[in-house]
């Protein structure tokens, strides 16, 4: 086990964890946002450089800072490291340019997209952004694209994150979906739009940072915060049937994965609970589905705004602390 | 106790005096006040001959602006709905289809948009949530009617005629940010 | 302009002299001598020379359409600002910059220099750097004579491909 320290934060972590996860480990506000990283997918990471942190002491052995901020999600952690993350000026300096960056090509049309309310952008934006823009040009356009008539790829709106790339590449069998070209104008493609007909391909909608791949069986049909999330489960012969189920009264909007607090898909029995698309896109019936009951959400999320119903098992969760 | 507010006041049943008793002197003085009423400049108009100068934020019905082409700027984003506390607005929302481009300024339009005049508490909280300019209210007043249903404003009360544009440039003026 | 297109640059008073006064060599040592305040690096040892007709802008503009260009698009400091700073110099070039682009692009330098996975940014943002901290003044010329800067450009970069 090897000792770090994360914002005065002492954490014992296993040798070879990354700064990312250890600082998760600690939880809180001490975990640097990130947009392109995604524990459950092998190779993520190192891409948006929202994850940026100051090392302030390389290791007990060999105690100088290191020059430049690194990527938290891809360096992995030394004996006696000192991180700096939001006690760093700098880190919160370079945050900022960086969404700054990725915002400059965003087309910010929140009130249509249907991610609004569980955009990590958007909680980057809100934590890091600044009110006006400095870029004067004409932003980088693309016209709205059918991955299979499920998926509804909006260009505009990418990041290029990479994590569709490699939801493809390591849940599907073959792979039709990638990057092309380079440089401003790279861009998500199935090639030739050829779409995808996997059983597990709509879990690029739940990977997704951004609104750049939604659901068509969703689109526009309402907005996250009036929805009930609900966790639910069902009989399936291809995934293990463990979803959150969408409600606005007695009817199910959208099936999407159980997401945790970073926004990624949750670990049920030693498996990450991908689901498969015919729960996604199919079961929107509501006897299909067996509720277990509602889905904590953060309180802060906009998704439980207006929700007076108090949530018994967040209750209990406070009072004993589990 | 002490009273902590210091505005406690101890009620005392004293005897009356002579003068007290005669009551005259008290409802004289009394009449003496409204004469003087008769006289002063008057608190209120009489509605609806003369009607009240309206402030520039005054927060009456509410209405959906188009844009100067005339294409509805409501993009059903459904901020103002969660914004609202008196759970008044309503909504869903559609997709623009090809040949509607000068009908809806984004590719997504609110198709029914409900306001219930009853429990709307004129707040102004719609107004502010909105991001894309599109609800106001306005210094027109909500007219009476006799049944329930008829409070319920749908996209043909709350949309602004093409020809008939409703002014709210005045609060468009004091509602803005310093740059 | 010593070390191919990725260096800071240098103007003559300082490649010939270090900034205290003593001969630089063309080695790796004596050229870092200084920082990139009065510094640059030997890089890869080819070095460019520009005569005092060429348009600085203008040449800052190619190497910054270079890079924008061989950007490869996974991290999005090198992807956006690349091509954020060519657009500028793009537009300062043109004729249709402002002053606050000039800040602007000192700006999107320092927030691109070190937050790159590869050294592909850090190399894109150098020599825009170092151009405007040695020619501020031909950038400012660009903002306030507009007109010439489109019909006047000097040197090789404007007969290989004319503005006008």
């Amino acid at each position: 086990m090897v000792k770090v320290i994360i914002d005065d934060i002492e954490v014992e972590v296993e040798p070879g964890t990354t700064i990312l996860n250890a600082a998760r480990k600690i939880g809180g506000d001490v975990v640097p946002p990130a947009m392109c990283y995604y524990s459950k997918l092998q190779g993520s990471g190192g891409k948006c450089r929202t994850c940026l942190v100051e090392v302030a002491a390389g290791s007990a052995a060999d105690p100088r800072p290191m020059p430049k901020l690194v990527a938290s999600c891809s360096t992995p952690v030394m004996d006696g490291m000192v991180v700096k993350n939001k006690t760093s000026e700098r880190v919160y300096d370079n945050r900022a340019a960086v969404t700054e960056f990725l915002l400059i090509n965003h087309p910010l049309d929140c009130p249509i997209c249907d991610q609004a309310g569980e955009c990590h952008l958007q909680d980057l934006g809100f934590e890091h952004g600044k009110e006006g823009t400095r870029y004067e040009e004409k932003r980088r356009t693309f016209d709205p694209i059918d991955i299979g008539d499920k998926i509804k790829l909006h260009m505009n709106r990418c990041i290029l994150c990479y994590r569709c790339v490699y939801t493809a590449n390591q849940l599907t069998d073959q792979r039709v979906h990638g990057v092309m070209h380079r440089g401003d104008h790279a861009e998500i493609s199935t090639y030739i739009e050829k779409a995808i007909d996997n059983d597990f391909s709509g879990n690029v909608i739940d990977v997704c940072p951004v609104g750049a791949l939604t659901d068509k069986t969703f689109r526009f049909k309402s907005r996250v915060w009036f929805l009930k999330p609900m966790e639910a489960s069902c009989e399936c012969t291809k995934c293990a049937g463990k979803a959150v189920v969408w409600m606005f009264g007695d009817e199910i909007y959208r099936v999407t994965g159980r997401k945790d607090k970073y926004g990624e898909i949750e670990d049920i029995d030693g498996k990450t609970a991908w689901i498969c698309n015919e729960c996604r896109f199919d079961k929107k019936d509501k006897t299909k589905w067996k509720i277990e009951g509602p889905r904590v959400i953060n309180r802060h999320s906009v998704i439980a705004q207006n929700q007076y119903v108090v949530d018994e098992r967040l209750e209990t969760k406070k009072l004993t602390g589990k | 106790m002490e009273s902590l507010s210091n505005r406690k006041k101890v009620v005392s049943n004293k005897k009356m005096t002579f003068m007290e008793k005669m009551y005259f002197p008290a409802i004289w003085s009394g009449m003496m006040i409204t004469l003087k009423h008769v006289f002063k400049k008057h608190n209120t108009v009489k509605y609806p001959e003369v009607k009240r100068e309206f402030a520039p934020v005054y927060r009456g019905q509410h209405v959906l602006k188009r844009d100067e082409e005339g294409r509805e700027n409501c993009t059903a984003c459904g901020l103002c709905a969660v914004a609202c506390p008196a759970e008044a607005i309503t909504m869903t929302s559609e997709e623009r289809k090809k040949g509607e481009e000068h009908l809806y300024r984004e590719e997504k339009y609110a198709s029914t948009y409900e306001i219930n005049m009853l429990r709307c508490i004129f707040c102004g909280l719609c107004e502010e949530a909105c991001p894309k300019e599109a609800i106001f209210l306005t210094d027109r007043i909500v007219p009476t009617y006799f049944e329930r249903n008829d409070f319920i404003y749908g996209k043909d009360k709350l949309v602004e005629p093409v020809d008939q544009r409703v002014d709210i440039s005045k609060r468009q003026l004091t509602g803005k940010r310093p740059a | 302009m010593p070390g191919g297109s990725s260096v800071p640059i240098l103007p003559a008073n300082l490649i010939t002299k270090t900034a205290e006064g003593t001969d630089r060599l063309m080695t790796y040592e004596s050229l870092a001598e200084g920082g990139f305040a009065s510094g640059s690096m030997l890089g890869s040892g080819g070095f460019i020379v520009f005569d005092e007709d060429q348009c600085i802008v203008r040449n800052t503009w190619n190497f910054a359409r270079f890079y924008a260009h061989e950007s490869c698009g996974q991290c999005s400091p090198c992807r956006e600002g690349t091509g954020w700073m060519e657009k500028v110099l793009r537009r300062l070039e043109h004729g249709q910059g402002h002053m606050h682009d000039i800040d602007l692009l000192a700006e999107i330098n320092k927030k691109i220099e070190g937050n790159t996975i590869c050294p592909l940014g850090d190399a894109a943002a150098w020599p825009v750097a170092a151009a405007i901290r040695h020619f501020r003044e031909e950038f400012e010329w660009h903002v306030t004579h507009p007109d010439e800067a489109v019909k006047r450009n000097f040197g090789i970069a404007s007969n290989h491909m004319p503005l006008v």
